[in-house]
């Protein structure tokens, strides 16, 4: 099946750029401008992964992982946040706190990125079926 | 001869006279009687009565001496009471007989009198200047403290505050102090965090930091200076402090203000950064059709364009603050910038489907302009209106003829300014709060703006705004007399 993920940039170029890559791929992908238009999008039909930028205007993508993570529907996503701080951002903590699966920083490789969301929802879907065996398994 | 004098020799030789005829009675009567006892007793009479004139003339010669004395004595005593520093001369002083010591003592005394008087006067004339002199240099020092931006505090032994200028005032929320001993400020709650921080330290002579909130829930920076000090310089006495509290909070405003700058540069510069790695890499790594690559290479060329620009930026900021500006100033036409300037931002509107609108004057609007630093004010302007007013917004560029400038001006239907942030804006690095999570910025582009139209051009720049309405930033250029000047005249403006 299909995955789908949903790319949030404020960037329109960056948006387009990886848009095309992830299509390129056989990956299906939505867009969004800000944190905001992403959430709702996500509530529509929650997406296999999320790409999203750090600094956005109305809602940042800190503030949308945090949104992500508090719903019981979509606390499960992967999350690949993308930034130009880097060395601003401590990554374990971003991690054990907002459950970012990925940190890559600006400028970044589309290829980069695209072997990441593969590996990535890879082990999701690896991921959900041995968890999803145990649940069996102790029943 | 006095007529004093002259009335008392006059009743001397009247009692003379009546004495002699006392004695001739005398001795007549005795004559009828024979014997030597009239001769005798008249005799006696005659010296008797002599002695008695004879002592009264003395001693009336006395007195007068004595009262003439004792006037000049009063004389003097009087000039000297009456503070004549210097003694009128007055009259020979004849002594009475017997007195001459005790008399030249007393006027040794008055004149030492008048001395000691004549010091006093003197001392106390000094006194009453420098008097004068101490409460106008306390009123100097006074406002001199008063000028200061840093709250100053002198505290006596008793905690009561002695000095407090007007900064200090108004931090501790004090009015006047009023009493002589100092003023208790027991119930102040910003100066009893003071003291006790102050009580806490091992060394007095020393400063320590101190943040916190205010009385108006302003948040404080200070980096606070003690010195001890005993006013009559003596051991035992309690000590007074003296206590200035340097504001550090704009030095660490600026700071936060230097790091946020740092960071959004780098995030400004990597933001087109990431446009054109990832384009390069598509370029390289697909097989894309032609238009796609056609796409995809203008996109790098616009990413290429906006970084150029935001170095072009930061370099001539640099330029500003090292003084080395280089300016080239020739006849424009302030229209044509504005154009120039509109096309570079019409697709960043359209990008945000923004309505962008110019409505430039039909009239000639000739300006003596450096033409780079111009267009890039204006670039700057419509940038901001673009970047702050949501999509679907509309940004309207106008230009129009004003008596002795040519104005243009950019409104938009942004998320506005409050009357703090229109004051500041034009702050390097200041970023509106509200705007940081709107736009990324680097607090650059109004700054440098304002230095190309007030400072190159001699123009001048002003922004009305209402919050959650709109902006308008209005930039208004000295005209250039093009027309009918000559080419000095035209020169001259705004050089």
């Amino acid at each position: 099946m299909t995955k789908l993920i949903l790319l949030c940039d404020d960037e329109l170029p960056i948006l387009r750029a990886v848009e095309f890559k992830l299509r390129k791929v056989g990956f299906s992908v939505k867009l969004a401008q800000n944190g905001e238009v992403a959430w709702a999008v996500i509530q529509e039909a929650a997406p296999d992964l999320i790409v999203s930028d750090y600094q956005m205007p109305i809602l940042d993508g800190l503030e949308l992982a945090k949104r992500v993570r508090e719903n019981p529907a979509t606390q499960h996503i992967p999350f690949i946040l993308l930034t130009g701080k880097g060395f601003e951002l401590d990554q374990e903590d971003l991690r054990a706190r907002l459950g970012i699966t990925r940190v890559l920083s600006k400028p970044f490789s589309p290829r980069e990125l695209v072997e990441e969301a593969t590996k990535i929802l890879q082990s999701a879907e690896y991921g959900s079926e041995s968890a999803a065996e145990a649940h069996i398994g102790t029943s | 001869m006095t007529r004093q004098q002259m009335g008392t020799l006059f009743r001397n030789l009247c009692c003379l006279g009546g004495i002699s005829a006392l004695s001739i009675a005398v001795l007549t009567l005795g004559l009828g009687t024979g014997g030597w006892e009239p001769w005798v007793a008249a005799a006696a009479v005659t010296l008797f009565g002599t002695a008695v004139v004879l002592k009264s003339t003395v001693s009336s010669k006395e007195r007068e001496t004595t009262r003439r004395w004792l006037e000049e004595l009063v004389r003097r005593l009087e000039s000297v009471v009456a503070g004549k520093t210097v003694l009128e001369p007055g009259v020979t002083l004849e002594f009475p007989k017997g007195y001459d010591d005790i008399g030249r003592q007393l006027t040794r005394r008055i004149e030492q009198l008048g001395e000691l008087i004549e010091g006093l006067t003197q001392a106390q004339a000094v006194a009453e200047i420098r008097a004068q002199k101490a409460t106008m240099v306390a009123r100097q020092i006074a406002s001199v403290l008063d000028l200061l931006p840093d709250p100053v505090l002198v505290v006596n032994g008793f905690d009561r505050v002695e000095v407090a200028n007007s900064a200090a005032r108004e931090f501790l929320g004090l009015k006047e102090l009023d009493t002589d001993d100092g003023r208790s400020c027991v119930g102040n709650e910003l100066f009893q965090e003071l003291m006790a921080r102050i009580r806490r330290l091992k060394i007095r002579d020393t400063q320590f930091d101190w943040e916190g909130n205010d009385g108006d829930d302003h948040r404080f920076h200070f980096r606070v200076l003690v010195r001890e000090w005993r006013p009559d310089g003596q051991e035992s006495s309690l000590p007074s402090l003296a206590i200035v509290l340097e504001d550090t909070s704009s030095l660490t405003n600026l700071r936060k203000r230097h790091a946020e700058f740092v960071s959004a540069v780098s995030h400004e510069m990597k933001a087109p950064l990431a446009g054109i790695r990832a384009y390069v890499e598509l370029l390289a790594d697909e097989d894309v059709d032609e238009t796609t690559r056609d796409e995809f290479v203008t996109t790098i060329e616009s990413q290429i364009e906006r970084l150029q620009r935001l170095i072009e930026n930061l370099l001539n900021l640099a330029r500003i603050e090292a003084g080395i500006m280089k300016v080239k100033k020739q006849n424009y036409s302030l229209n044509e910038i504005l154009e120039d300037a509109a096309r570079v931002m019409r697709p960043h509107a359209e990008q945000k489907h923004i309505d962008f609108q110019c409505e430039l004057s039909p009239l000639y609007l000739g300006v003596v302009a450096d033409r780079d630093l111009l267009l890039q004010a204006a670039i700057n302007l419509l940038s901001n209106a673009i970047k702050y007013t949501p999509d679907g917004g509309k940004v309207v560029l106008r230009s129009r003829m004003e008596e002795e400038y040519a104005a243009f001006e950019v409104e938009d239907t942004g998320v506005g300014l409050s009357p703090e942030d229109c004051q500041r804006v034009f702050e390097r690095f200041y970023r509106v709060e509200s705007h940081k999570n709107m736009a990324p910025g680097t607090g650059l582009g109004l700054p440098l703006t304002k230095h190309i139209v007030e400072d190159v051009h001699g123009g001048r720049i002003t922004v009305r705004s209402e919050l959650g309405k709109g902006s308008t930033f209005v930039v208004e250029i000295p005209r250039a007399v093009a027309v009918s000047g000559s080419v000095g005249r035209a020169v001259s403006v705004g050089s």
